[in-house]
This record gives structure tokens, sequence and C-alpha cells, in this order.
């Protein structure tokens, strides 16, 4: 447990209800989590879930008004305990970040190069070694004409190309944990594709970890090693990738894959998970999903399960051990044909 | 305001937080610049009521006192009640500006919205018009009024609101253009909506965060135009009570050793622009939301 | 194959280039047809031209050549007067992607309903209230919410408002525009099943516009894949889709995660 890379322990967030006074309402409650070094992660939940506050949590970012307590521990440094330089040197070498919208994180009026070497420069590397170091890194990143790139600006480049530009931005520094927060959600298909087959080569060849946010199960199980599914502010469940596909513990996990249409299959009705996603504030009594699980039962609304260790993961459901092997999961087409 | 479009899923079963108290929703400063605002227009309009002595009557055994309890703001150099003066300067002085508000946010809104609206040709020629009238500074407007038409709030009403339609224009066209590119300008456009039903039934309602707080900002300018015209001579005439004209006659009192005058009026103008800021600086903070 | 319900012939759309670029051509030379009651879907990325050509059927972009028909009439889509817009409206109608920015925040469902019904002027048989209930019962909505604003209401209700307002005037075609991509992935299922069930009770037609694969293999009988403005392929949904005839279909089809999947990187250099 303590070799761990990155272990977060009892994660909650909370913040404030309105604009003044002193309520609070959680949008992340409890979270587990680890990721060995050269390991990747994916987390996948829908709006609401809070699994993008829990990748900023890593990092330490939060919004002024945002408070979190449990502990968030880095390569046996508790994150939350820092001191700024500290925390400085922790963003700028060691975890880097890369988002769903990269036009939102560049200055738009520096050049793509400036905004690559600025980090280098920053830590003593002289400008020429910088460009040099950014080039090679652009052709890794499969930008091959890197120097015409880095004279334009962020607006001249299309989104695909400029994620790029961040994911080398990213790595530039040699981080060991990469955090990616959607980074294929604005993208097309094949872009996706090509930006996914980036991280996963930059992971074999640089053993870097990465947390992979998102909210398709597909594209987390296809690239990550294990995928842990998120759901009102908690994680419901964690498995390695491949069983999460043949074998969910949780009806959730198990409704995100049926409820997603096939390439392949055509159904009559696709098998859908009624209602809608909630927040960590809106949950009830007992277990948040409840409401919307086909396989609920009175028990399910009086207690809130807790997320225990099962033969090759974890899951937080009552019914789990009875429900075994019978979820049904994109493999099998969900039932109705 | 409600419904702004998140990009967070906001669910309708979502319990309403605890709403905070109202005031403290407004926030403080706000609240005091409403109360200020407040006090200030109900006193200029129930001014008879209010005003202990007739703003016009001389009293020159009384002439230039400082506050006192009959006279708790002191008296001009024809010993005219100050306090009654500064209630009953408040209806020029305040009455002008919002006229002035009023024409030019009417104004600037038919220009704004049409040239937002149509585009093309028709935005060019408004846009040149407002770019060109935008470089002459307020002040001229009033004065070549003053020139053509005399002296008078009237005149320098017109020349002012000629001067700040321009101002309302541009803001307001910015945010049409803005509003203009929503899906929901193209559903109701795609139904066969008229242009002018779409802008008074959709582009209009959804801007007008923007016209007030843009309305209430000019505001503050406009009392210190008005006011700056009186104080030439070229806008209020004596003997109607006005704070412009108070701070000018006061100068004179101020000199003959009696500053309460000015300082009265001066203040008075100060706060009500002070208040006015405070308004649309809250009231813009909620547009951006 | 019965007598098409929507024709495009050589549909062409260039941009004018902003100073010193080139002219954009975003659609070039696209045909198709749709018959009544189908669903067709446009498949593409982005540049694909794919909405460009939604914008243009319904008249929020002029086609700088080609033809659009309606049952056997062309129909006049460069016309922006209110009552050739209107009556285009009673055809033909669109959903957009955004179900956040496509309703106006100020307006309650019953008065954003009632704007659509009142296109129809013939439609007096039964009161606004009760049409207004129907409507909101036909997407699974409740008659509760007629009274509500957007910002009370989710993602996924206001796409089915959205789609409501689409539906009142019984259109003989609804453009979706990439109308379940905006959503949370089990409202999207919802909302995929409603689609069709209305398909099947009203016989309304589709020209549904995706980037998602396996969203078009679900709701849609045939479809056309465009790239950079032309359609690179066009057939049954199942035939394209499983047989792909063009390496950027199969591209296309290559690049969808499912189990077993891997990301590739294509040879070609990122534009």
């Amino acid at each position: 447990m303590t070799d761990a890379l990155l272990q977060v322990s009892d994660l909650t967030i909370t913040v404030p209800a309105g604009e003044y006074g002193a309520d609070r309402r959680p949008v992340v409650s409890g979270v587990n989590l680890q990721i060995g070094a050269g390991e990747a992660l994916g987390l996948v939940g829908e709006s609401g879930s809070g699994k993008s506050m829990t990748a900023r949590a890593v990092m330490r970012l939060f919004a002024p008004g945002v408070q979190a307590t449990g502990t968030v521990v880095f390569d046996g440094c508790e994150v939350f305990a820092m001191e700024d330089e500290q925390l400085r040197l922790l963003r700028a070498h060691r975890i880097a970040m890369i988002f769903q919208d990269p036009r939102a994180h560049i200055n738009p009026v520096r050049t793509v190069g400036a905004f690559l070497i600025e980090g280098l420069c920053a830590s003593g590397v002289s400008t020429r070694d910088a460009e040099r170091r950014v080039t090679s890194l652009l052709a890794e990143v499969g930008i091959s004409d890197g120097s015409r790139r880095m004279a334009q600006l962020p607006h001249e480049l299309s989104g695909g190309l400029l994620q790029r530009v961040m994911i080398a931005s990213a790595v530039a520094m040699d981080p060991d944990l990469l955090l990616a927060d959607e980074p294929t959600t604005a993208l097309d298909v094949t872009t996706q594709s090509e930006v996914m087959a980036i991280l996963a080569q930059l992971r074999t060849e640089r053993g870097l970890a990465l947390l992979f946010i998102t909210h398709d199960l597909e594209l987390a199980a296809a690239t990550c090693d294990s995928t842990a599914v998120m759901y009102a502010g908690s994680i419901v469940e964690r498995q390695s990738s491949r069983q999460l596909l043949t074998h969910p513990y949780h009806p959730y996990s198990s409704g995100l894959m049926v409820s997603r249409p096939d390439l392949d299959v055509v159904r009559q009705r696709l098998p859908v998970i009624e209602g809608q996603p909630i927040a960590a504030f809106e949950a009830g009594e007992g277990c948040a999903f409840a409401p919307r699980c086909g396989y609920s039962q009175p028990a399910c609304l009086a207690t809130t399960p807790a997320l225990v260790a099962v033969q090759g993961g974890e899951v937080a459901c009552h019914r789990a051990s009875e429900l075994q092997g019978q979820l049904p999961t994109a493999m099998e087409g969900g039932g109705d044909v | 305001m409600s419904g702004v479009a998140t990009s967070m899923d906001q669910s309708s079963s979502d319990r309403p937080p605890r709403r905070a108290p109202w005031w403290r929703r407004v926030g403080i400063a706000p609240l005091c610049a409403i109360v200020i605002l407040a006090v200030m227009i109900l006193a200029a309009v129930f001014a008879p009521l209010v005003a202990p002595y007739n703003p016009n009557s001389p009293d020159l055994l009384a002439a230039l006192q400082g506050p006192s309890a009959a006279h708790p703001l002191g008296t001009d150099a024809l010993g005219r009640d100050t306090l009654s003066r500064l209630i009953y300067g408040g209806r020029t002085t305040l009455l002008g500006p919002i006229v002035v508000i009023l024409l030019s946010t009417v104004l600037g809104l038919l220009l704004g919205v049409a040239a937002a609206w149509r585009g093309g040709s028709i935005d060019t020629v408004i846009s040149r018009i407002v770019d060109v009238l935008f470089s002459i500074p307020g002040i001229v407007f009033a004065l070549v009024t003053v020139a053509i038409l005399g002296a008078g709030l009237g005149s320098v009403v017109i020349g002012l609101t000629i001067a700040y339609t321009p101002y309302a224009a541009r803001v307001i066209r910015g945010g049409a253009l803005r509003e203009r590119r929503m899906p929901y300008i193209s559903a109701a456009w795609i139904q066969g909506r008229s242009g002018s039903t779409i802008a008074r039934r959709h582009l209009v309602p959804n801007i007008r965060p923007l016209i007030l707080a843009q309305a209430v900002a000019a505001l503050g300018f406009a009392v210190i135009d008005l006011a700056s015209m009186s104080f030439l001579g070229l806008g209020v005439q004596p003997p109607t009570p006005d704070w412009g004209l108070m701070v000018k006659s006061g100068l004179d009192s101020a000199v003959r050793g009696q500053p309460t005058e000015v300082i009265v009026a001066s203040v008075a103008i100060a706060l009500f622009v002070g208040a006015v800021t405070v308004l649309g600086d809250r009231l813009s903070t909620g547009v951006n939301k | 194959m019965s007598e098409p319900l929507l024709k495009v012939d050589d549909l062409r759309k260039v941009f004018p280039g902003r100073r010193g670029h080139d002219d954009v051509v975003a659609v070039d030379g696209v045909s198709f047809e749709l018959a009544p009651g189908e669903s067709l879907a446009i498949v593409g990325e982005s540049g694909s031209g794919k909405t460009t050509i939604a914008r243009m059927l319904v008249g929020l972009e002029r086609p700088t050549s080609g033809s659009i028909a309606m049952g056997g009439a062309i129909l006049d889509v460069s016309s922006r007067r209110a009552k050739d817009r209107r009556a285009r409206a009673r055809r033909l109608q669109m959903v957009f992607q955004d179900p956040y920015s496509s309703l106006d925040r100020l307006q309650t469902v019953e008065q954003i309903l009632s704007d659509a019904l009142s296109l129809d002027p013939d439609a007096v048989r039964e009161s606004r209230a009760e049409q207004v209930r129907i409507l909101l019962t036909s997407v699974g909505l409740h008659e509760r919410h007629s009274r509500m604003r957007p910002g009370g209401l989710s993602g996924g209700q206001r796409q089915r408002v959205a789609i409501a307002r689409a539906l009142a005037v019984k259109p003989d075609v609804v453009v979706l525009d990439e109308a379940v991509a905006a959503l949370d992935v089990s409202i999207q299922a919802q909302v995929l099943n409603l689609l069709k069930e209305i398909r099947e009770t009203t016989g309304t037609a589709y020209l549904f516009i995706s980037h998602d694969l396996a969203v078009v293999n679900q709701v849609s009988d045939r479809c056309v894949v465009m790239r950079q403005g032309r359609v690179v392929e066009q057939g049954t949904t199942a035939e394209v889709l499983h047989h792909p005839q063009d390496s950027y279909t199969q591209q296309l089809r290559d690049a969808v995660p499912r189990p077993g999947w891997s990301p590739t990187r294509s040879a070609e250099a990122p534009r």
C-alpha cells in the first residue's frame, strides 16, 4: 500500500451552498483511490459525479470557497499539508494536468513556442536547449513540423493539434503523474484515437502514471489498466479494466455499458438507466444509485453501502455478491436484440 | 438572476440551497446606495412636504449663516434656506439626467438592436455614425444645443441625449450581437418569427440586465454633466434651485467666508453619483454571472 | 423506391475567406435523398460540412448553389421572409445540439411550446393548454413541467422540450444536429429511445447529423459519410458500417472505443 505513487484517502470536497451563508454541500464524499508508478487509472462518471473535482484535489487546485478533507499522499508527501513552495514544485515538476478545452488554458496572444519553453526556461534551461527539447517533444506527440508550429499562435491550430501541444507541455518537465480531465471529449473520434495512442506511448516510454477522467466507460476501459466508476461523489466500483468489461459488480457500471449504443448491434430499445444523474448533495438516505437502480430492494435505501474488496477489485453495492455474474455487459449486447 | 445557463446539470429535484437573508444577498454597499437614492428621490418628489422653507424666499437678515437649529444646513447669500434648496434642487438635478438616460437608452436600444440584428450595411452605417459621435465629448453637444436653442434645462437635456445615445447603442449592440448567435434565437427564426418579434420577445428581454446596468452607470455621468452645465450658467437658470447652481453660488459664499452651501451641494452630487456607481456595479456583476 | 420526401441535389456552400485567406468550401456538391418516414444519418467529423448542410436545410445559411426539393417542389431556402420561413417550418424542423442555449431561458416551457404550436393556424381542435399537455406527454415529460423555465430542468429534460417544440406542428422532417451529443450517457439512451418511439408512432423522417457511429447505427436506416465537404460513401447503415467501401469510413469505425479496442495513430500528419 505504501509504495503507491498516489494515495487518496477519504477525500471529501464541499462547496458553498449559496453565495453567502455557512451552508456547504458535498460534491465528493469519501473517495479512496491509488495509482502505482506508471499505472493508468480511468475515472468514469456522468455530470455531477465529482470526477473532475477529485482530479483537481490531487494538485490542490480548488476554486475559492471549495474545502477538502481527507488526505492526498503523493510519493510519500501529504499534498494538503504542503507549503506553497513545495506545492509549486509539485505542480511544476511532478504532476501535470491536461484539460478538455486546451484553448482555455493557453495564452491566446503568445506563440505556441513561447508557451512550451516557458516552464523549461523557468527551471534554468537555456532558450536554445529548451527549443531543441520542445521540438523533439512535439515530434513525440506526432507534430513533425515543430519549428513551424512553434511560431504560430494558438488560434491557428486545430483542437487536436492544440491538445497535442498541451500534452507536450505537460510532459516537458518529465512528471511522474499526468492528470487528464476529459482530454478527448471535444475532439473528433479519429483525433481522440490518436491522442489516446500518444498518451499510451508516452506512458510506456516515460513510465508516466495517468489518472484519466472521462464520461466514456469504454474509452477508459480500453486505455487504462484499471477503471473506477463514480456516482454522486463516490466511487461505486473499481477493478481491472478487462474484468470490468466482462464482469461488472455494480449495476450502475453495467447500466452505463449497456445503455451505450453499439457499433454492430441495433436494439429495438436501448436498455436505459431511468432518471438522471445526481450530485453527492442530492443523494438521499441509503445507496445514492438505488432510486435509479433496476435491482434495488428496500434495504438499499436504508444504509449507504461501503466500498468493500471483492475478487479483483472493490464495489459499493449491498447486493453485489447476489448479482455477481448476472449483470449484463456490453459484450453480451444487454439482452433484447 | 434566475435560470442562468450553467455547464453543470441542474436537476429539477435539486433542492434549492437555503437562501441567505435578502440584505446579505444584495450586499451592504449596494444596500446603502439604494437607501441614499431612495431618500434623495423621495425628498425631491415630496419636496413641498419635507422642505422646511420656501426655497426661493429670501431673508437678507439671515444671509450667509452656518448650520443652526432654524437652518440645519445654513443659508445662502440671499438668506434662502440651504436644506430647502437642496431638497427642491434634487428635482431638476435628478430629473434632467433621468430623462437623458431614458431617452438615450431607448434610442440606443433601437439603434443597437437594429445594427446587431440586421447586420451588413445597416450595421456598418449605424456603427460608423456611433463611432463618430463617440469621439466627441458629451459636453460639446450640450454646448452646441445651448448655442442653437439657448440656455436652459431643455436644451441641455437634448444635447446630452444625443451625446449619450452612442454610448448606449454601442453597449447594447455588443450584447445583442452575442445574444443573436445563441441557438434559441436561431430556433425562433426557423419557426418563422419576424425579426421584430424575435427582438421584442427574445433578444431584448435576455439582454435587459445589460441595458439596465449600462443605464445606471451612465446616469452617474449624466448627473455630473448636467450639474456642470448648470454651474456654467447654461443649464438650469436661477432662481430655480439646482445642485449645480448651488455649487456656483456657494463658491461665492465661500469666498465671503461661508462654505456650508458649496460643501452641502458638492457632497449631495458626490453621494448621488457614488450611490449610482455602486448600484451600477452591482447590477453589472449580476449580468456577468 | 417511393418518391423522395426531401431531395438535395449538388448542394454547395462556399464561405468567403477572411482578409487574405482563401475561400472555404464547406459543402462541395452533396446530393442525397430522404424517403418519407426514413431516418438518414449524415456522419462526419468537424469540418466535414455536416452541420452546414443542416443549417442550409432550415434556412440559417444560404446555399451557394444546388437545390433542395421537398415533395417534388423546389424549396426556397434562401428567402428570409417570415411568411416563407413559416411555410418551411411547418414541414422542416430542427433540434440543436446544446439543450442549454437552444431554449430561451426566460420563457416557460408552456410559452416555448405555445409559440411553436401557433405556427399551425388551423390547429384549433383542442385548447392550447391541452395541446401543450399532449406534446409534453409525447416526449415523456409531465404537465407540471409546463410552468417551469429551462433553468429548472435537467439537460435531458431540456432536450425533450426542444424535441417537443420541433414536433409541435407535425413536420415531415426533423433535422437533429448532434441532438444527443451533449447529453450524459444514461440520458442519451433515454432520448435515443424516445426518438425511435416518436418515429414509429408519427412517421416523422429524421435527418440525423452526428459524429458518433454507434449512435448512428442505433437510429438510422441509411447514412451518408462526409469528409471535408464531400460525400465519401452512402448506403444503408448496416452496409456502410459493417462493410465500409471507403478507407475513411473504415478509419472512423476503427476509432470508436469498444471492448478490446486500442487506440491507433494514423500515418497521416495531423492537420
